[in-house]
């Protein structure tokens, strides 16, 4: 390899690795990571969020229960973004000294796959939204052969926007989630105009429960939808050039955009609902049943630009999070078996059918590392961090662990999982086994769960296996 | 042709970036204020406020 390929090459692990990123390097201001960030966030299954929602609650509830927990856990998980930007590294590379070289492996791969279950359903979302379009033109597509075939497609062209990197993002994320935005408002805009506010306001959810059981209920939807983030919220950010528009940047997008298309969703579900007595999840029929044929093209760019968007960046991040585990392994050959995974579990199907219970036991994975990672870095560490350690430099052991793995922070992890599962609520079969689930949700409490099992480990002798690096902060 | 381990490749370079984050001219991207911190307060504040107010039933 030549002195030039050599110095491609680490431009490349660079923007695309786990190579500390330098100030001068960074490409993104806060408007490029805002939008960038607001590309991935938006897709259809905010509308199908938004709806789900809808049928549980009364309209401000639903306002308040979709906004308010996202803004919340948000604000909260986004926390590391501060150490991302700081030293130009992300979560993973920071988890190594939580969970260990191997335990960031094993978890980063396994998130990583649970992720790349989203983009399964974003595939599939877009093949039946584009099919409903084409049937309200009058072409009827065969939905057993098209679906596959459209869900693949929208996963292909997602992978070719990965391969491109965060430059083509950044370009792409200007002009598309503009646009995706200004659509937003104006779907919003259509539905008070075409069912008025006062009715939309007037419907009473027809669900069995208490109201509060209802209410977390949908809470557990939300706080899981904002925990999906949580793992790959941490990634763009070491692009940007100060902590402030990183964690803004980043917070905003998840926190308000995300929620703004869920609220879309649940307003578009309910102007159905006074319309025509059902709650209905799919924009393009929304749009066709609510404004006419005409407007359900918009839906041509809420759909298929958005959920393509979606791939691309969510197939950068969550490969850039595997390198994290495995840094060895090349980019391009990560991104391309991603392609084949997705589509795979694209025209399986079983994460779809599925939705619910996917996303609760994934955020029950990601909830202990959220508390985990904010109580690290604001109590335990006090945001200071062995970065030679981090990187396993020649000396410097203090994150090694045993045998690569952080005994502390894996128990932490797999207590908060079993107690939530065992006690507070099952993901699996919808039981609610404590009043902490009224208070906290299942979600939120594995993430207050490992949180606090983390700091409280950090009181005790074990204090020293978790601290080893205070000798060794020579870069603070 | 000369075979390049890209493992060694990238620990070089990673060392390389830590010493000069290491040297004092290097200078690290702007930090975060005070103001980042209330505002990242207040919102949490009221939001779970309104959080409250629906679980008790005094937002319906």
């Amino acid at each position: 390899m030549s002195g030039l390929k050599n110095a491609d090459y680490i431009t490349q692990e660079t923007v695309t690795g786990v190579v500390p990123m330098l100030t001068g390097e960074r490409q993104y201001n806060f408007w490029d990571l805002f939008l960038s960030t607001s590309g991935f966030a938006i897709a259809t299954w905010c509308y199908t969020q938004g709806a789900y929602v809808a049928e549980f609650l009364t309209f401000k509830q639903m306002l308040v229960n979709i906004f308010c927990f996202n803004i919340v856990w948000i604000l909260i998980e986004c926390i590391p973004v501060f150490f991302g930007v700081r030293y130009g590294i992300d979560l993973w590379v920071w988890l190594r000294s939580v969970l260990g070289m191997k335990g960031v492996a094993i978890f980063a791969t396994v998130i990583s796959l649970a992720n790349f279950g989203w983009y399964a359903v974003d595939a599939q979302l877009f093949a039946s939204s584009m099919i409903n379009l084409f049937g309200f033109f009058g072409i009827q597509m065969n939905t057993a052969f098209w679906t596959p075939v459209l869900g693949v497609l929208c996963v292909v062209l997602g992978t070719l926007i990965a391969l491109g990197g965060p430059k083509v993002i950044k370009w792409t994320s200007r002009v598309l989630v503009t646009a995706l935005l200004a659509v937003g408002l104006v779907v919003v805009a259509l539905c008070f105009t075409a069912v008025p506010l006062s009715d939309i306001a007037a419907v009473r959810p027809n669900v069995e429960g208490s109201p509060l059981v209802n209410f977390m209920l949908s809470a557990e939807g939300n706080v899981a939808f904002a925990f999906s983030w949580s793992t790959q919220a941490v990634v763009m950010p070491r692009l940007c050039r100060s902590e402030s528009k990183g964690y803004w940047g980043t917070s905003l997008a998840y926190g308000v955009v995300a929620p703004f298309f869920v609220a879309a969703g649940g307003v578009m579900a309910l102007a159905m609902f006074v319309r025509c007595g059902y709650y209905e999840s799919d924009p393009t029929t929304m749009l066709a049943t609510l404004c006419g044929p005409g407007f359900a093209l918009l839906s041509l760019l809420m759909v298929a630009f958005a959920n393509i968007g979606t791939q691309g960046i969510g197939s950068y991040v969550n490969c850039m999070i595997v390198k994290s585990g495995l840094p060895k392994i090349s980019y391009r050959l990560l991104v391309l078996i991603a392609m084949v995974y997705v589509s795979l579990l694209t025209v399986w199907g079983w994460v779809m059918e599925n939705f619910g219970t996917f996303i609760s036991l994934a955020a029950y994975i990601q909830g202990p590392i959220i508390g985990m990672t904010v109580v690290d870095y604001l109590i335990v560490k006090k945001r200071k961090l062995s970065l030679k350690s981090v990187y396993f430099l020649k000396g410097h052991d203090a994150y090694r662990f045993t045998n690569g793995f952080n005994l502390v922070g894996l128990a932490c992890l797999v207590i908060s999982f079993a107690a939530c599962m065992l006690f507070v609520y099952n993901p699996l079969s919808g039981e609610i086994k404590s009043v902490l689930f009224l208070a906290l949700t299942g979600s939120g409490f594995t993430a207050v769960c490992g949180g606090l099992l983390y700091w409280l480990a950090s009181l005790t002798p074990l204090r020293g296996y978790m601290l080893r690096d205070r000798e060794d902060l020579e870069i603070v | 042709m000369e075979k390049v381990d890209i493992g060694k490749l990238i620990d070089e370079e990673t060392e390389k970036r830590l010493d000069l984050m290491q040297s004092p001219e290097y200078v690290f991207p702007k930090q975060a204020g005070k103001g980042d911190a209330i505002a990242i307060a207040v919102s949490i504040i009221l939001c779970a406020a309104l959080i409250l107010g629906c679980m008790t039933g005094v937002i319906v």
